[in-house]
């Protein structure tokens, strides 16, 4: 049995993507995704695998008051317990979710606070030592990392937006919609349910943009479409980490990002540069990066192969801290 | 030839229940947990009820209203799934 309980809620998608990837890097915890619902199945599932099966540690996504139960049990058992904080400042401040920070903070309980966003982390540590850095690892050796086999040319410029639909905001939709129709009449944009949204479906009807809708995708359907598409969009206006672009170059595609985006922007700056778009308000120039990626194909091929070995060699320390961090929480 | 194993057991340590209808799973080595839909819940019950796995077909095809090698099939790909992720055993 894995000596930690890890417990997500389905309303936060990235959190709990954090805490599979810790799951999968530690080997030791399992991971229950609940559902909204607070009275159902899972949960009564989990709280009883608390008590049953001598977990050791309890870890949190993000905070909710759905975890009261979860919380007192392990109280009351003694047990370790760490809440991962995944936003960056920007996200939690333009998302509303300051008051939940506080929450957490204020929660003596939590023993391990831990945050996905590194400044956010070292600020807070300098009052609270319960802070500490804890780093989104990409999974490098998983499905994103294999070459899956790409389509065949067909005149056009694929180019993805994929995007939960909880983060068009932060993740800069209207201005990535922009940006596609800035790439110009080769563009076919693939979007995983943007036009299940009434209002973004308006807007790609004025832009008269060729979109190829994928619907919500399970992961396997997901890193399929990566390999139909040229080139991602990424231009978010706040991100810890930003798995999504990671897994973009982990497949081999290349991705135009945000200064915002640390999984790209934290790599050095002449292997980063051919993916950064200075201004994520700018649909033309982040359009001229994109134009400049998709028309030649051989220059960026280089480039993603010179980024995605960089990325995979920088997880090696983000990797080492986790499992740190992990075994200090007894 | 491949071996049809004719009757399987829940591995030790399988936590599972039936909670409002619904039944969940999980594995010591599993990382998350599992809940199965309605097909998979007629199986497991039997399953952990101590059905050999023909039995459990011959019942699957007539709830469901399937044809016989269907059901045979099903089930069997499904224990599959099960075993492949050491939440069963055979014998």
């Amino acid at each position: 049995m894995r000596s930690a309980l890890a417990i997500g809620l389905t309303t936060f998608p990235g959190a709990t993507a954090a805490l599979r990837a810790l799951a999968d890097l530690t080997g030791d915890a399992h991971v229950v995704a609940l559902p909204a619902d607070a009275r159902s199945a899972a949960q009564r599932f989990a709280i009883d695998l608390l008590a049953e099966r001598g977990c050791r540690r309890l870890i949190l996504a993000g905070w909710s008051r759905r975890y009261e139960p979860f919380l007192r049990d392990a109280a009351r058992r003694r047990l370790s317990v760490a809440a991962y904080w995944t936003s960056s400042a920007a996200q939690t401040g333009l998302a509303g979710e300051l008051p939940r920070l506080n929450a957490l903070l204020d929660d003596e309980r939590v023993a391990h606070v831990w945050l996905a966003d590194r400044a956010l982390a070292d600020a807070l540590r300098t009052r609270d030592r319960r802070c500490a850095w804890m780093p989104v690892v990409p999974d490098v050796r998983g499905e994103a990392h294999r070459r899956r086999p790409r389509r065949a040319d067909d005149g056009s410029w694929h180019v993805g937006l994929f995007c939960s639909p909880l983060e068009y905001g932060r993740k800069n939709v209207l201005v990535s919609l922009l940006a596609a129709a800035a790439i110009g009449d080769r563009c076919r944009l693939h979007v995983n349910g943007l036009t299940t949204n009434a209002e973004y479906r308006r807007v790609v009807g004025r832009l008269h943009l060729d979109v190829v809708e994928h619907g919500w995708m399970s992961r396997d359907a997901y890193l399929r479409a990566l390999s139909e598409i040229d080139l991602g969009l990424q231009i978010s206006l706040a991100e810890s980490y930003a798995l999504a672009a990671a897994e973009h170059l982990l497949a081999g595609v290349a991705v135009v990002v945000s200064p915002m985006v640390p999984a790209i922007v934290d790599l050095p700056t002449p292997i980063a540069r051919p993916f950064v778009a200075s201004r994520p308000d700018d649909p033309a120039a982040i359009g001229r990066v994109a134009t400049t990626l998709l028309s030649q194909p051989a220059r960026t091929r280089r480039v993603v192969t010179r980024a995605r070995r960089a990325l995979v060699a920088g997880t090696r320390g983000r990797a080492a801290r986790v499992r740190r961090l992990f075994t200090e929480m007894i | 030839m491949p071996s049809r194993p004719r009757r399987y057991r829940v591995s030790p340590d399988v936590a599972h229940r039936d909670i409002e209808g619904q039944t969940l799973l999980l594995a010591p080595a599993e990382r998350d947990l599992l809940t199965l839909n309605e097909t998979g819940r007629f199986v497991w019950r039997r399953l952990v009820a101590g059905r050999d796995v023909d039995t459990i077909a011959r019942a699957f095809a007539r709830t469901f209203r399937i044809p016989a090698h269907t059901a045979d099939r099903d089930v069997r790909s499904f224990l599959t799934q099960l075993e492949r992720r050491r939440l069963i055993r055979r014998g």
